[in-house]
């Protein structure tokens, strides 16, 4: 399974064996060739020696830091390509801490190690315009940390990301900061594009960014910066406990839903005369691109609405802004004036006061009396509107809408509307916010390893080496319950548990000794080596009926079979 | 008793016709004069021709102007019916007249879908006499149709009432009115009967002589000039006879159409019955002799023969009539006794095929109507229109004339009573 990219060399520097085991068996899967080294010194030299697209370095090396193999190599002044160096470290304030030298590294990884995240990035272009270009270290990234703060922000121990940055934001991952700084209030509608920003707090060091920031910190004042703090460790507090599939998630959707929940509170329209749709959101999106994602959350029972307003909306240019005004119904001209009738009781005229009118006289224009008594002679039965432009009249102006971004006419009744709301998480949203695409069902046939038990990758990873060199083939099967969800609310969450377990176990009675079972949260893994994908099937088909069947709770167990190749893919 | 009736037309067949004339002089002076004018001008004498109806836009622009008092429910089949027309009017002007429900918001939707063109509301009631005036003020047809919000109409109906405005003689057309609600109760029916008879028959006969008198306030077109130049309507009751007259003073020619149809309900019970006919009656004779007394009066400026005859025709026939049936029922009784039922009931046997013959002439001569079903209510009808209702029609007379109590009339506004000509 190569991709158009093609085949790359990569290095990869890791004492741990486990994420040697992964990396390795995903990326030969995937038909790169991998050099795995424990120490940092036979790591230099095997960089001396070849040339690697990627290098993935750990961090904490047992003999040097990650930083350090890499600087040294730099400052060896070593010919040919330089790799894409990859910082792997569970600590990434430490290493940007190490100032000069973590600067060396292309991009930082955070640990636990997502393996996919890692598949991407060695098949990414990104790799390849690196090793072109970066010919001198002097040009390399510097780390996105905010150097040049002063003030209290500069007591707290935070990675601030300012915004907006001089660096390239494509090469910026949000992720590995703790905090936005907003100095430029015109910028902040792109700053969502920039990956896991949506996921930090926003600090306003402006004061003109409203609700939209989550601080404003233009006028600090005694107190601010414990705020800050704390502010900053509650959106990190819940910032764990995303799934990294709405983390990595380039949806809006998914975005604004991680929002709600990292911000603690609720996304919450304001007006905004600013805004072309009148309101705006406390996030720093496009509220007309939120409302219609908000719209698409609501039907899909991850967020609860609550009705804000209805606002007008023009067909032409979406648009809110409108002069609302009468208008006359012949020739929509605003230009009315107001004018009392005349009912003259004698003669039964009935007209406009300036029928009558001659001088301070009222003349009846029928019979040419004088009308001298209001109430005997004549009353004023009611008020019409005369249009200056066309001269029409009636008592019924028409309401008519002017867009006053477009120029576009709409008559009242023609308007369209949009209803605008804020929206709270909801109990199906939260539960989707931690159990990531599993939760929808939507990952049924894209296992990922980032998901898979650490056992279960080290038996995964023998049985892989097993079938490359002695062609032995292997399953690995997993099992869903879509029952449980609504079985929990029904008999309470331990029965279902100790129902699933005895499921499992007895499941793994019925299978062949050799079997490897796993329980895992989401799902439940059995690897069977030796057997082909349809005799598993047809093995596990029964097995599972066996099961299911000692069970008082029906979980509605199904599972997938994966062969040796499905698992490269 | 059958012996009786026996011995009665036996002594009746026996008279010399000297005689008969002395018994039933009544008959003869006031009721079959009035048959024949029905019978024969209708059979004999040449419809004046009507210019043929255009089927496109008609010569000049027509607009339709309604005038009601909370009609919320009504307006809108009553525009709709407009739309339907084979000749759409070129405008329709709506008034509100002091509507105390939601009918100047019902307007404004109308105003809204395109369905008429202009809308006033006013917040008192003037009457139905200003509010048409007030649609005419913002009417930019030359000929302006007056209809009212609670009738229906053919789909030819505007098409042929403004047909004969092609000759510039005529000033105003009347519609023919038929009743829609004939088989609500049996005092609709009658009224069927009566309508057919006085109004499509009756006008029909009046057409051939010249003789319209009342273009009806719920169907009729105007030539705009002329309306204009009598002021439109006049304040108070029966402004469409009022506004008739007006136009007949000035020389103009008015015209029925018997085939612009118009339906309306009427009155369904006798009490609304006779308070209509109370009021109509009483405007009528102060209309007629108290407004435009003139036409009487040989030594006017405005007086003219056919005007005197027309007005004395409804004098004698309506006013004298009425009045000369008490005294002759009671000479009757004082001269004959007992015998005078008799006399009535041949007399009311004679009138009877009258109105059968009157009433096969008037279903023949109205289109589209379905006369059979109303055949077995003639003898019904027979009685109660002459006897009656007109009693009902000399205490209306009495009344106006003794307590002029047209001025305390409900119809229009106290407002407007209080200070009217």
């Amino acid at each position: 399974m190569i991709k158009a990219t093609g085949e790359r060399r990569v290095l990869l520097v890791e004492d741990s064996s486990i994420t040697q085991d992964i990396v390795h068996l995903v990326l030969t899967q995937r038909g790169h060739s991998v050099d795995i080294f424990g120490d940092g010194a036979s790591a230099l030299t095997a960089l001396r020696e070849h040339d690697y697209d990627v290098a993935l370095v750990d961090y904490h090396l047992p003999d040097m830091t990650g930083a350090d193999v890499v600087s040294r190599y730099v400052d060896s002044g070593a010919g040919g390509k330089a790799p894409y160096f990859v910082a792997i470290t569970g600590d990434v304030k430490a290493l940007l801490k190490d100032t000069g030298k973590s600067g060396r590294f292309d991009r930082l990884m955070p640990k636990p190690l997502d393996i996919d995240a890692v598949c991407d990035l060695v098949e990414s272009e990104e790799v390849d315009r690196d090793s072109t270009q970066a010919a001198t270290p002097s040009r390399r990234v510097e780390p996105a940390r905010e150097r040049v703060l002063d003030g209290p922000l500069a007591e707290l121990d935070l990675a601030f990301l300012s915004w907006p940055t001089s660096q390239d934001p494509s090469r910026l991952v949000a992720g590995d900061h703790d905090a936005i700084l907003v100095s430029g209030a015109e910028s902040l509608p792109t700053l969502w594009s920039l990956s896991g920003a949506h996921l930090l707090p926003v600090i306003d060091m402006t004061g003109t960014l409203g609700n939209a920031s989550d601080l404003d910190a233009s006028n600090m004042r005694f107190g601010d910066v414990e705020r800050i703090h704390d502010l900053v460790h509650a959106f990190y507090d819940r910032r764990m406990q995303v799934h990294a599939d709405l983390v990595r998630s380039g949806d809006l959707s998914d975005k604004l839903l991680g929002r709600i929940f990292v911000s603690g509170g609720q996304l919450q329209p304001q007006y905004d005369g600013d805004s072309k749709c009148l309101i705006r959101f406390n996030a720093p999106v496009d509220p007309e691109l939120a409302m219609k994602h908000l719209d698409m959350l609501a039907a899909d029972r991850l967020v609860e609405i609550d009705f804000f307003d209805r606002m007008h909306v023009c067909g032409n240019c979406a648009s809110s802004r409108f002069n609302v005004r009468e208008e006359c119904t012949a020739c929509h001209s605003s230009q009315l004036t107001e004018e009392s009738y005349i009912h003259h009781f004698r003669c039964a005229f009935q007209g406009p006061e300036s029928d009558f009118r001659v001088g301070d006289d009222l003349i009846c224009p029928k019979c040419r009396r004088e009308l001298a008594h209001f109430g005997r002679d004549y009353d004023r039965p009611g008020l019409m509107v005369l249009c200056g432009a066309c001269g029409a009249a009636t008592s019924e102006p028409a309401v008519g809408f002017l867009c006053t971004d477009c120029g576009h006419k709409v008559d009242g009744d023609a308007i369209q509307t949009r209803d605008v709301h804020s929206a709270t998480l909801s109990d199906e949203g939260l539960r989707y916010l931690k159990a990531g695409a599993s939760h929808l069902g939507l990952s049924d046939r894209t296992l990922r390893f980032s998901d898979l038990p650490l056992d279960l990758i080290v038996t995964l990873n023998k049985a892989a080496r097993a079938y490359n060199e002695g062609g032995t083939p292997f399953i690995l099967s997993y099992f869903a319950y879509d029952n449980e969800r609504d079985a929990t609310v029904e008999f309470g969450a331990r029965q279902v548990a100790q129902a699933r377990k005895v499921f499992f176990e007895s499941l793994g009675q019925n299978v062949p000794e050799a079997a490897s079972l796993q329980r895992g949260t989401a799902y439940d893994y059995i690897l069977v080596p030796g057997v082909t994908p349809d005799e598993a099937r047809t093995l596990l088909e029964s097995a599972s009926r066996v099961a299911a069947a000692a069970l008082r709770i029906d979980l509605r167990s199904h599972f997938e079979v994966l062969g040796p190749e499905d698992i490269a893919s | 008793m059958t012996g009786t009736i026996a011995q009665a037309l036996d002594y009746l067949t026996a008279q010399s016709f000297a005689s008969l004339l002395k018994l039933y002089w009544f008959v003869i002076i006031f009721e079959i004069p009035k048959y024949f004018f029905s019978f024969l001008l209708v059979l004999l004498v040449r419809r004046p021709d009507v210019p043929v109806a255009e089927s496109g836009p008609g010569k000049g622009r027509v607009s339709v102007l309604v005038a009601g008092h909370s009609e919320e429910d009504a307006i809108e089949r009553c525009v709709l019916g407009m739309r339907e027309q084979s000749r759409v009017p070129d405008e329709i002007i709506v008034v509100s007249d002091g509507s105390t429900d939601r009918m100047p918001a019902k307007l404004g939707e109308l105003l809204r879908r395109g369905l008429i063109d202009q809308a006033h509301s006013t917040e008192l009631r003037a009457g139905k006499s200003a509010g048409t005036n007030m649609a005419a003020r913002w009417a930019k047809g030359d000929i302006v149709v007056n209809i009212d919000c609670d009738c229906s109409f053919d789909r030819h109906a505007v098409r042929n009432v403004i047909a004969p405005l092609a000759d510039p003689e005529v000033v105003a057309v009347s519609g023919n009115i038929l009743v829609r609600n004939e088989q609500a109760s049996l005092i609709t029916t009658f009224q069927a009967i009566e309508y057919l008879i006085t109004i499509s028959l009756g006008k029909q006969a009046a057409d051939r002589l010249g003789q319209v008198s009342c273009v009806s306030g719920a169907f009729g077109a105007f030539r705009k000039s002329a309306f204009e130049a009598v002021g439109g309507l006049d304040a108070g009751g029966g402004e469409d006879l009022d506004l008739t007259l007006a136009l007949r003073r000035t020389g103009g020619k008015i015209r029925f159409i018997e085939d612009a149809i118009c339906y309306t309900d009427v009155p369904e019970t006798l009490t609304a019955l006779v308070k209509q006919r109370f009021r109509w009656e009483r405007d009528a004779v102060h209309l007629r002799y108290r407004k435009h007394g003139e036409l009487l009066n040989p030594f006017s400026r405005s007086f003219r023969l056919s005007e005197a005859i027309h007005e004395l025709e409804f004098l004698g026939f309506n006013v004298l009539a009425a009045a000369v049936l008490p005294f002759y029922i009671l000479w009757l009784f004082t001269q004959y006794g007992t015998f005078a039922f008799i006399v009535l009931l041949s007399a009311q046997a004679g009138l009877l095929l009258l109105d059968c013959a009157t009433f096969l002439i008037a279903a023949y001569a109205t289109p589209k109507v379905n006369a059979m079903r109303l055949i077995p209510y003639l003898p019904g009808y027979s009685i109660f229109n002459s006897v009656y209702m007109r009693s009902v029609r000399l205490a209306a007379y009495l009344q106006e004339w003794v307590f002029k109590a047209s001025y305390r009339d409900t119809y229009v506004p106290d407002k407007v009573h209080q200070v009217r000509g």
